[in-house]
């Protein structure tokens, strides 16, 4: 199976040298062009993550990942963006709560007809999982009202359903299971790598990381 | 658009006051005030003048700088800026450009406070709901820098950030990478 990746996730993985996790799944992964442009292009012309770009860049060229471009993904993550840009409004203005770039994964999704997406990042995950969770989460963060459009949830809904979310904690969590981690049976190794993860951006809780070990440690 | 018009108005003139009066913890209120404001209304003018407090805030913060010759030198060029009559926009630009050239020439580390400031807004910007990529192109941070600044953070363990149950993802993981 192709499975799309966002970029949240790719720099999560390789900062802590897990990229080569992914080769153990047997699965093919995928990016659009402007995931490339974030993982590699723009941070190998810093000083700081150039190191870093260049480690992906070396993942890149194995068969294991590859990077899509296609006409589809830039009109229809446009159609999402501005899907998801008029979901929440305060005092008649809409609230843009994700990038474009985010939503090209999920337009690779649907260009692959893939079910699975690999993705770090906390809002995109909401908006695919659950809207409500999404306005109940701004509201508790910024003490304002914010209207939902429900027209526009429902569109929403339809469009991303059945749509599989799966973070760098996930995939770590099934090759430590599955023995495709070096470390294997090290104690400590599960919960050392999801805290990892966690550090490196990837939007888990400390309650899952809890529920995970509990599950599989 | 009159709102945020007045707005605006009112987070440069508090600006000004503080930064004059030599107010760091205001200045650094303020900061957060006019993010916020900037994440719901998307607003870059809301940015910058963030950007701004906090970076002079952070000068404010360090000894070896408020303390320096240089200081009053470069507080009064600043209050120039920020009183002359022209756009509000290039004022701040400038004043963003001014705070980079005092910093690297006092400070002492390699990111500069300006990047540093444009993570942290960008940052809560991304806890106040807004997407990462978003938040990094509203503020103008980067990408890369924000990710890690924001695993560093409290952030993904405030309430409503789970989705589902571990064990259903997991469930739904295994179903799709092969069981």
């Amino acid at each position: 199976m192709k499975i799309p990746c966002d970029s949240s996730s790719i720099i999560s993985l390789a900062d802590n040298c897990l990229l080569r996790i992914l080769e153990g799944t047997q699965h093919k992964f995928v990016i659009p062009k402007r995931v490339k442009m974030e993982i590699f292009d723009s941070p190998f012309s810093t000083k700081r993550f150039k190191l870093r770009a260049i480690q992906i860049n070396s993942f890149l060229q194995r068969e294991t990942m590859e990077v899509v471009d296609d006409p589809f993904i830039h009109s229809y993550s446009e159609e999402i963006t501005d899907l998801a840009n008029s979901l929440l409004s305060y005092r008649g203005d809409n609230v843009k709560i994700i990038h474009q770039g985010e939503a090209e994964v999920i337009a690779c999704l649907k260009l692959l007809k893939s079910n699975t997406i690999i993705l770090d990042e906390r809002t995109t995950r909401h908006l695919i999982e659950d809207p409500d969770r999404m306005r109940k989460y701004m509201e508790a963060r910024t003490g304002l009202r914010m209207e939902m459009d429900e027209a526009v949830k429902r569109r929403i809904v339809k469009e991303l359903a059945g749509i599989n979310v799966i973070r760098s904690a996930e995939v770590f969590a099934y090759a430590y299971e599955k023995g495709l981690v070096a470390y294997h049976g090290a104690k400590g190794a599960l919960e050392a790598g999801l805290y990892a993860l966690k550090f490196s951006g990837c939007s888990i809780t400390e309650e899952e990381i809890k529920d995970y070990i509990e599950l599989l440690g | 658009m009159e709102d945020i018009k007045k707005m605006i108005d009112k987070y440069f003139a508090e600006l000004i006051v503080d930064f004059e009066n030599d107010r760091e913890m205001e200045l650094r209120e303020l900061s957060n005030n006019s993010m916020e404001s900037a994440a719901i209304r998307q607003d870059k003018r809301m940015v910058d003048i963030s950007t701004v407090a906090y970076a002079l805030a952070k000068l404010m913060s360090k000894p070896h700088l408020f303390k320096s010759d240089q200081w009053n030198r470069f507080k009064a060029h600043i209050l120039q800026e920020l009183k002359a009559k022209k756009s509000m926009e290039e004022t701040l630009k400038r004043i963003i450009e001014d705070v980079n050239s005092f910093d690297i020439d006092l400070g002492n580390y390699v990111r500069d406070i300006i990047e540093k400031a444009r993570i942290k807004q960008a940052s809560r910007a991304y806890a106040l709901g807004i997407s990462l990529k978003q938040a990094s192109e509203l503020t103008g941070a980067n990408f890369s820098s924000l990710l890690d600044y924001v695993g560093a953070t409290k952030i993904h363990d405030r309430p409503f950030t789970k989705s589902k149950s571990i064990v259903d993802r997991y469930k739904a993981t295994k179903k799709a990478l092969g069981e």
